[in-house]
């Protein structure tokens, strides 16, 4: 386990940004509840700082996780983020889009959203925006790319894809074993 | 045969030795004992002692002319090439050349202070990715919106051009269908108007 370098920051820091924009600085400025990143092998945690401090006395090969698990870097270099995230995601979301109830299990195993599954999209959303999937009762499935702004949605046809989707909480079930 | 020339080697190198001995200095006894005689008829001439220069530097005492030892003076001579010499144009790629003075190791982001600078960095370069992207769908949506007007209002030119053809084929048939509305009564009126200057009938 150690803190991160300058690269691995900025690339982490790219990603959040993507769903959260700068709600990032809620994250890492906690005065009440200091919290770090850290890595261990290849993911990145988010720790509170004591429970760090604590996992400094635990050997490499013995560490196993610690803190919430936000994603892994890629042999290439690049960081992926994993649905074990969603919560610190979902809190300070900058774009969401809703599914209705119809949506909710083809969203769940794995699918992308469709047009006749949007119940509502935030205003104002570019293209191949980092969002946030919810139901329509506000609870975060996962997250995913819009392929069209939001002013496009509204032309397309039902069949037509409104987001790509990263991450759903189906994956707690299908990637149990690598997930973490 | 051989016993006598073995012993007789030995004693006669002894003798030799001997002789040199006596003349004091190691050096110049030797040549001394050959020019023995020579010394006896004429005053040899001096001697020439080689002399090595010394130079005083800081550094130490250095021996000027003094013969170096080969090995020693081809590493030097290798040195000095290597100095002269111009480096090949080699490519050294980028991660083996490390700068002098530099930590070796990763570098860690462990202050908030650097956190937020790079915080700052990214939010400045995605809120001006999402402004373009933005900017970018607004004008298209611009011109897609007067392309759509342009097309209705091009509909709606060709709307009304159907409509006045239509209303002048309308209009044509119905002049045609008033005059000849026109000339059939007249002529009805006529030959009514014959019929009833000849006979009445009148019903009681």
């Amino acid at each position: 386990m150690r803190p991160l370098t300058d690269t691995e920051t900025e690339r982490l820091f790219e990603k959040l940004a993507n769903y959260i924009g700068r709600n990032i600085t809620h994250l890492i400025d906690r005065p009440d509840d200091p919290h770090c990143f850290r890595i261990q092998k290849d993911r990145v945690y988010y720790v509170r700082e004591s429970i760090a401090k604590l996992a400094t006395s635990v050997a490499r090969d013995s560490l196993l996780s610690l803190g919430t698990c936000l994603g892994k870097f890629t042999k290439t270099g690049k960081f992926k983020l994993h649905i074990t995230a969603l919560n610190h995601i979902a809190e300070h979301a900058k774009y969401k889009v809703w599914v209705k109830p119809n949506g909710e299990m083809p969203f769940l195993y794995g699918n992308n959203v469709v047009k006749a599954h949007v119940g509502r999209i935030s205003e104002d959303t570019p293209e191949h925006q980092g969002v946030i999937v919810y139901s329509m009762n506000d609870t975060p499935l996962g997250f995913g790319v819009t392929a069209r702004s939001t002013a496009e949605v509204r032309r397309l046809d039902p069949t037509g894809i409104t987001t790509f989707r990263q991450a759903d909480v189906g994956e707690y079930l299908r990637d149990e074993d690598t997930l973490f | 045969m051989g016993t006598s020339r073995g012993a007789s080697k030995p004693a006669g190198s002894n003798s030799k030795t001997l002789s040199k001995r006596p003349g004091g200095a190691k050096k110049p006894g030797a040549a001394g004992n050959k020019n023995k005689k020579q010394d006896l008829s004429t005053p040899a001439p001096k001697q020439k002692r080689k002399f090595l220069k010394k130079t005083h530097t800081t550094a130490g005492v250095a021996q000027i002319g003094k013969k170096k030892d080969p090995k020693k003076k081809r590493e030097a001579d290798l040195a000095r090439l290597e100095k002269e010499l111009p480096k090949l144009n080699m490519i050294t790629p980028a991660g083996v050349v490390q700068p002098k003075g530099k930590k070796k190791g990763k570098v860690f982001v462990e202050d908030k202070d650097k956190m937020m600078s790079i915080l700052l960095r990214v939010n400045d370069s995605k809120d001006g990715q999402i402004q373009s992207k933005l900017e970018r769908s607004r004008k298209l949506e611009e011109i897609r919106e007067a392309r759509r007007k342009e097309e209705e209002a091009r509909n709606e030119q060709r709307k009304s051009k159907m409509e006045s053809a239509k209303d002048a084929i309308r209009n044509k048939r119905k002049r045609k269908s008033d005059e000849d509305g026109d000339k059939v009564k007249s002529a009805a009126k006529a030959y009514i108007q014959k019929k009833s200057g000849a006979k009445k009938v009148a019903f009681a």
